[in-house]
C-alpha cells in the first residue's frame, strides 16, 4: 500500500502534503456537491442526481490534470507570464465591463470565442495580479522604502484592475484588494506606507457607504448594482430585515449548521440542501457541517490552515525569492477566499458570492484554482530540485 | 519572517471566529432555527379514503366513483425553459387539444399558450374533468410528456359519482347534484359516514418545487368507505321503472311511483320515481314513493273494514246501506262513481265496487260518535308517524287528532279524504295483510360491508307481529281476491297469475279541488294471491290522457310488474314435473375435474364415482379412470371443456390456441409427449 502511494507521488513533484490537500478537498467537494445538487438534479436533469456527480468528477480529474502540467513548468517562466497576463487582463475587463455577459445586473462573465467557454474574467485577473506582485516584490527587496519607485507602481498593479471589477463585483474586488495588501504586507511594505494605505481605503471606503446609504433608492435603481450592495449590507449590519434573500439564505444555511450538531450524521442526510438556494456552490460548508457535524467542518478548515502553513513552509525555505512571494500569495488569496466563504456560511459576513476553492460545485473557477495549485506545486517542485542539488553539491 | 506569522495568526483567527460562529449557533440558536424551519416545511395533508360503492341486492355496481382530472399549466415552471416551450412543440400540442376536444381551434390554443406563457401564468386551466384515459393519452403528446417539472402540468384529481345503470333508482341512491361531494337525498346521504370512510391525516416535509416525502415511514393509508349492498334487484327495478314509464307517457300524467316489496322479509326489491319537468321525458326528479304525502282514496276502505272487523263491528257479510249511491252529511255530498247494483251491499260487495257511500255510511254509523276508536286503528297501522326507511325525507302523514275531527270528519277519512299518507305508507299496510298480520319495516339495506366482510346486515324487522287478527286477515284477503275477481280491477284477472289489490282513483287538490280536478290513479296489492310473495304499489299523479281510473292506469302498470316478476322468479312457478334421478341418467363427463365430477353428482344426488386423483376420465368400459396428468408431459385433454383444458396446459407452461367450439376432439401434441416451454399447442373443438 505504502509502496503504490509512493509510486503515484514519483510522478507527482512537489510538496506531498499540498497534493494530499487537493486529493481531500475533492474528495469532500463529491460527497457534498452529489448530496447538495440532488434538488438541482430534480430541476435540469429529470432527478438523475448523478449527473452533478459525473461532472464534478470531470472537473476534478481536469483540475488535476491542469494542476499537474502547471506544476511541471519551472516557476521562473511565471515571473514573465505574470506580465502578460497582466497586460491582456487589463484590456478583457474593459470588456466584460461594457459587453460581458450579464447575470443579475452583474456583466462578470465572457464567453471564450470558438471554445464556447465562458468565464468569469475577475478570476483571470487575480491570479495576473498576484503573480505580478510577486515578481515586483522579488525585485525591489532592497528598496521597498521608495514610495514613488516601488510603492506606487505595486498599488497601481492592485488599484487598476480592483476599480474595473468593482462595477460589477464589488466583493471580489474588495477581497482582491484586501488581498494584495495582505501579500505587500508580507512582502515588507513599510509600515507607514500600510499605514497610509489603510487610512486611504478607510476614507474611500467611509465616502462610498455614506453615498450608498444616503442616497434614495429611486435614484440607485438606475444605477446598475448599487441597490443590491445597498440591501446585502442593510441586511446585514443595519436592520435584520427577516424575508430579505440574503437573509433567508444564510437562515437556511445556520438552519443546517444547527441541524449538523456536533458528530457527523452522514452523507446525504441534509435536509436544508433542499431549501437552501446554491447549497452546492457558495454554503457548501453549511450543507458539510449539517451531514459531517462541527468535526467535519473543523477538519475542512484545518485543510486550509494545513495549505496555508506549507505555502509559509516555502517562503521559509527561500525568504525572498520570486517563487517564495509567488508561493505565498496564491496560497494566501485561495485560503482567504476559503475563510471568506466559510465566514458567509456561518453568517459571519455578509452574503458576496465567492465558491470554497475545490470544494464548491462550479467548472470555471476551478479552472484558475487549479492552475494557482499547479503554480504553487511547481515552486515547491524546484526548491525541492535545488536543495537536492544542494545536498548532492554538499556530499560530493 | 514575523510578518508571516502575523498573517498566519490573522488567518488562524479567523478560522476560530469561523467555528466559534458554528459553536455558537448549535448552541444557542438551533433550537429556534429548526423550530421555525420545521414549521414552515411541515405540513399536513388530508388523504380521502375512496368512496364506498352502492350494489344491488345481487352485486351489480349502481353506484361508484370515477376519477376526473382537471389539467392546469404552470407556464413559470423552472424545467419549462425555452427549449422545451418551442414553437413546434406548441404547434403540435395545440392541433392535438383542438383534435381531441374540438372546443377551440388549434390557432386559438397556440395563441393562448403563447399569451398565458408571456404572463408567466403559473395556473393556466387547460381543461376540465377529463377522464384518466385522456389524461394518460395527453402525457403522450409532446412538451407534456415530460416531467412535472418540465411539462409545468399541474393535475389534479377529482371524484366524480357514477351510476352504470344511468338513472335507475337515482332518487333513492343519492344524487351529488352539484360534483362537490355533498349528497342531498338517498342512500348517499344517509349512509354519507359510512360511504366516506375514514380520512387520514399524514405529516410531509416539503421538498424541492412540487415534492414531499411522508415524515412518518409507516404505511398508514385512508380506511377506505363502506360498501352498501342494497336490497334492489336490478331486473325488477328495470322492469318496474320501465313499465311505469310507459305508462306515464301513454297516460301524459305528472308523476308517478312504484315501491315492489317482498312480503315475508320487507325487503324492497325495486323502487321508480319518474316525474315530467318542463321537458317531455320522465327522470328521477323526486322521491315521491317516500316523500309525497298525498290523500289516498279508495285503497283507505281496507283499512277502514280492517278496523271496523277488528272491533268486531262488521264482518264481510255484513249488509251496508248505499241507496242510489249519493249520501248526504251535513251539507256535503259523498257519491259513488256509478251508481250501485242494489241499494243494499255486503262489506265484501261495497270495498269490491269501491263503494264511497257505504264506506261513509259504515263510518258514520260507528265512528262519528267514537272517533279516537277509529284514530287508534289508523295509529296502529301506521298513518300517523313517517314510515321507517334508510333513507332521509321520509313524509310525516297528514291525520288530524280525533279531538278535533268534525262531524264528516270519519266518514271522509273511511273512504280516503282528510288524511295524507305517501305510498310507502299504503304499501306497508297492505304488505301486512299478504304476510298474515304480521306487519315488517321496509328496508332497502341487505348488508353493509368493509374489506369484503359483512359489518352489518340489519335483516327484517318486525314492527308488529299482530297487526290483525286472522280472521280479520282471511276475510280482507278475499275481500282482495274479490277486487281483481269480480270487482272494480276486473280487467287485471288471468289464468295463470293470481293477484289480490285494491284499486284508488282519488281526486286530488294539487290544482284546486273543484275548477281543474286533477286525480291520482292508485292500485296496490300482492302476488301470487294464494301464497304471496310480492306487494306493490303503483301510483300515477295526475294522468292526462286515456282515463284516470286506478284499474287502468296503475293496474295496468302492476300487471305488467307483476308478470315479468313472475316470469323471472322460478320459485314462485310450481313444477312441472319431478322425476327421481338415478344415477344412470347422469351423462357420461367424458374428462374433467374431479372436484368438479363429484359436484355434478351431488347435485343429483348421487354417489360420486371412485378415484383418487384430480383428473379423471371415461374408460373404455365407460367407468371412471385417473387422467394421468405429469409435470412434464402433455396431458390428455380430449373430451374436456375448453376451460378445464386451457387451465391444465398453461399450467403446464404451453401455450394454446384453438379451433371451434364445445368439447376438445384433437390435440395437436399427442398426451405423455415430453414438454418443452413456450411450445404451442392447438385444440380442435367439436
Amino acid at each position: 500500500m505504502k509502496e503504490t502511494v509512493n509510486k503515484t507521488f514519483e510522478y507527482l513533484r512537489g510538496d506531498r502534503i499540498i497534493w494530499l490537500v487537493v486529493i481531500v478537498l475533492f474528495v469532500f467537494s463529491m460527497l457534498a456537491v452529489y448530496s447538495a445538487s440532488s434538488s438541482l438534479a430534480f430541476k435540469n436533469a429529470d432527478g438523475n442526481s448523478s449527473h452533478y456527480l459525473y461532472k464534478q468528477i470531470l472537473s476534478a480529474l481536469g483540475g488535476i490534470l491542469l494542476m499537474y502540467f502547471a506544476h511541471m513548468v519551472d516557476y521562473r517562466y511565471f515571473s514573465r507570464i505574470a506580465q502578460i497576463l497582466w497586460i491582456i487582463c487589463v484590456p478583457l475587463l474593459l470588456y466584460t465591463m461594457f459587453w460581458g455577459t450579464s447575470i443579475n445586473h452583474a456583466s462578470r462573465w465572457i464567453r471564450l470565442p470558438l471554445i464556447g467557454w465562458t468565464f468569469q474574467t475577475s478570476d483571470l485577473a487575480k491570479l495576473a495580479v498576484i503573480m505580478l506582485l510577486a515578481r515586483m516584490l522579488s525585485k525591489n527587496q532592497d528598496k521597498m522604502d521608495d514610495f514613488r519607485k516601488t510603492v506606487l507602481p505595486m498599488l497601481g498593479v492592485v488599484l487598476v484592475p480592483c476599480m474595473m471589477i468593482a462595477k460589477d463585483n464589488l466583493s471580489t474586488a474588495l477581497i482582491l484588494f484586501f488581498t494584495s495588501v495582505f501579500i505587500l504586507f508580507i512582502g515588507r511594505l513599510a509600515i507607514k506606507h500600510l499605514a497610509l494605505l489603510f487610512a486611504a481605503s478607510a476614507v474611500v471606503i467611509g465616502l462610498f457607504l455614506a453615498v450608498l446609504l444616503l442616497t434614495p433608492d429611486s435614484v440607485l435603481a438606475h444605477m446598475g448594482r448599487m441597490p443590491t450592495w445597498k440591501k446585502r449590507i442593510q441586511t446585514h449590519f443595519i436592520n435584520k430585515e427577516p424575508n430579505a434573500d440574503d437573509d433567508y439564505q444564510q437562515r437556511q444555511a445556520r438552519t443546517a449548521i444547527a441541524r449538523g450538531g456536533i458528530l457527523p450524521n452522514g452523507p446525504g442526510n441534509s435536509m436544508q440542501k433542499h431549501f437552501l438556494p446554491e447549497a452546492y456552490s457558495d454554503f457548501i460548508f453549511a450543507i458539510i457541517i449539517e451531514e459531517y457535524g462541527l468535526i467535519g467542518g473543523i477538519f475542512i478548515v484545518f485543510i486550509y490552515l494545513l495549505l496555508l502553513y506549507r505555502c509559509i513552509r516555502i517562503v521559509m525555505d527561500a525568504p525572498k525569492a520570486f517563487g517564495a512571494f509567488l508561493a505565498v500569495g496564491l496560497g494566501v488569496s485561495l485560503v482567504l477566499q476559503a475563510m471568506i466563504n466559510m465566514a458567509v456560511a456561518v453568517g459571519l459576513f455578509p452574503v458576496t458570492g465567492v465558491t470554497l476553492p475545490l470544494v464548491s460545485m462550479g467548472g470555471s473557477s476551478v479552472v484558475f484554482t487549479s492552475i494557482a495549485f499547479g503554480i504553487i506545486l511547481s515552486v515547491s517542485r524546484n526548491i525541492e530540485a535545488s536543495q537536492e542539488q544542494e545536498e548532492e553539491l554538499a556530499t560530493a | 519572517m514575523i510578518r508571516i506569522y502575523v498573517g498566519f495568526l490573522f488567518i488562524a483567527l479567523l478560522s476560530v471566529g469561523i467555528l466559534a460562529k458554528v459553536v455558537h449557533t448549535q448552541l444557542y440558536e438551533a433550537h429556534e432555527l429548526i423550530a421555525q424551519s420545521d414549521s414552515t416545511s411541515i405540513f399536513s395533508k388530508t388523504i380521502v379514503a375512496e368512496r364506498g360503492n352502492i350494489y344491488s341486492a345481487d352485486g351489480k355496481l349502481l353506484a361508484t366513483s370515477l376519477p376526473l382530472f382537471d389539467v392546469h399549466i404552470d407556464f413559470n415552471a423552472d424545467g419549462l425553459t425555452d427549449d422545451v416551450f418551442t414553437p413546434r412543440n406548441v404547434d403540435s400540442v395545440a392541433m392535438l387539444m383542438s383534435a381531441k376536444y374540438h372546443d377551440k381551434t388549434a390557432a386559438d390554443y397556440r395563441a393562448e399558450f403563447f399569451k398565458h406563457h408571456k404572463k408567466a401564468d403559473t395556473y393556466f386551466l387547460l381543461k376540465r374533468d377529463i377522464s384518466l384515459a385522456d389524461l394518460n393519452e395527453m402525457k403522450t403528446w409532446p412538451w407534456f410528456r415530460l416531467s412535472r417539472n418540465k411539462s409545468g402540468l399541474i393535475v389534479e384529481t377529482k371524484e366524480m359519482r357514477d351510476h352504470p345503470f344511468g338513472d335507475i333508482a337515482l332518487r333513492t341512491l343519492g344524487i351529488d347534484e352539484n360534483h362537490d361531494g355533498t349528497y342531498s337525498s338517498g342512500l348517499e346521504l344517509k349512509y354519507d359516514k359510512d360511504l366516506t370512510g375514514e380520512a387520514v391525516k399524514k405529516l410531509y416535509r416539503k421538498l424541492s418545487a412540487g415534492v414531499a416525502k411522508p415524515l412518518d415511514t409507516k404505511e398508514e393509508s385512508a380506511n377506505s368507505g363502506k360498501d352498501i349492498y342494497t336490497t334492489l334487484d336490478i331486473n325488477i327495478q328495470d322492469v318496474a321503472e320501465d313499465a311505469l314509464r310507459k305508462a306515464l307517457t301513454r297516460h301524459d300524467a305528472e308523476h308517478g311511483c312504484v315501491i315492489l316489496m317482498e312480503v315475508k322479509t320487507g325487503k324492497i326489491r325495486a323502487i321508480a320515481n319518474l316525474g315530467k319537468r318542463d321537458s317531455a321525458d320522465y327522470r328521477e326528479l323526486y322521491n315521491y314513493a317516500v316523500g309525497e304525502a298525498t290523500e289516498p282514496g279508495s285503497v283507505m276502505k281496507l283499512a277502514t273494514v280492517a278496523s271496523l272487523m277488528e272491533d268486531k263491528l262488521v264482518d264481510k257479510n255484513t249488509p251496508v246501506e248505499c241507496g242510489n249511491g249519493v249520501l248526504m252529511i251535513r251539507g256535503l255530498t259523498i257519491k259513488d262513481h256509478e251508481a250501485p247494483e242494489s241499494p243494499q251491499l255486503t262489506v265484501q260487495r261495497a270495498v269490491e265496487v269501491s263503494s264511497n257511500v257505504a264506506m261513509a255510511e259504515l263510518a258514520k254509523d260507528y265512528y262519528i260518535a267514537k272517533p279516537s276508536q277509529f284514530y287508534d286503528h289508523l295509529k296502529t297501522f301506521g298513518f300517523t308517524q313517517p314510515v321507517q326507511i334508510e333513507i332521509g325525507g321520509a313524509a310525516r302523514p297528514v291525520l288530524a287528532d280525533p279531538k278535533k275531527w268534525s262531524g264528516v270528519s270519519a266518514p271522509f277519512i273511511a273512504h280516503g279524504y282528510e288524511l295524507q299518507i305517501t305510498p310507502l305508507h299504503t304499501l306497508q299496510f297492505y304488505n301486512a295483510i299478504a304476510n298474515n298480520g304480521v306487519m315488517v319495516k321496509p328496508t332497502l339495506i341487505e348488508k353493509i360491508r368493509e374489506y369484503n366482510q359483512t359489518v352489518d346486515s340489519p335483516g327484517t324487522v318486525v314492527l308488529n307481529d299482530k297487526l290483525l287478527s286472522q280472521g280479520t286477515v282471511k276475510q280482507l284477503q278475499e275481500i282482495l281476491d274479490g277486487v281483481v275477481e269480480n270487482g272494480t280491477a276486473k280487467n287485471l284477472k288471468t289464468t295463470y297469475l293470481k293477484i289480490a289489490g285494491k284499486t284508488g282513483t282519488a281526486v286530488i287538490s294539487n290544482h284546486g279541488y273543484k275548477v281543474n280536478k286533477k286525480y291520482q290513479a292508485s292500485f296496490v296489492g300482492y302476488f301470487p294471491a294464494d301464497k304471496p310473495e310480492y306487494s306493490m304499489i303503483i301510483v300515477v299523479n295526475s294522468p292526462g290522457q286515456g282515463g284516470y281510473y286506478g284499474n287502468v292506469v296503475a293496474g295496468e302498470v302492476f300487471r305488467e310488474v307483476a308478470d315479468k316478476v313472475y316470469s323471472l322468479s322460478l320459485e314462485m312457478q310450481p313444477a312441472v314435473n319431478n322425476p327421481a334421478v338415478t344415477e344412470n341418467d347422469i351423462p357420461v363427463i367424458k374428462n374433467a375435474a374431479r372436484e368438479d365430477i363429484a359436484r355434478i353428482y351431488a347435485m343429483f344426488g348421487a354417489q360420486a364415482p371412485a378415484g383418487g386423483d384430480d383428473w379423471m376420465m371415461v374408460g373404455d368400459d365407460h367407468s371412471y379412470v385417473a387422467n394421468d396428468i405429469k409435470i412434464d408431459m402433455v396431458p390428455d385433454v380430449k373430451g374436456m371443456g375448453l376451460k378445464d383444458a386451457l387451465y391444465l396446459l398453461e399450467s403446464h407452461g404451453l401455450r394454446v390456441e384453438f379451433k371451434g367450439k364445445g368439447n376438445v376432439i384433437g390435440q395437436s401434441i399427442d398426451a405423455g409427449t415430453k414438454i418443452s416451454k413456450g411450445q404451442t399447442i392447438t385444440l380442435q373443438l367439436s
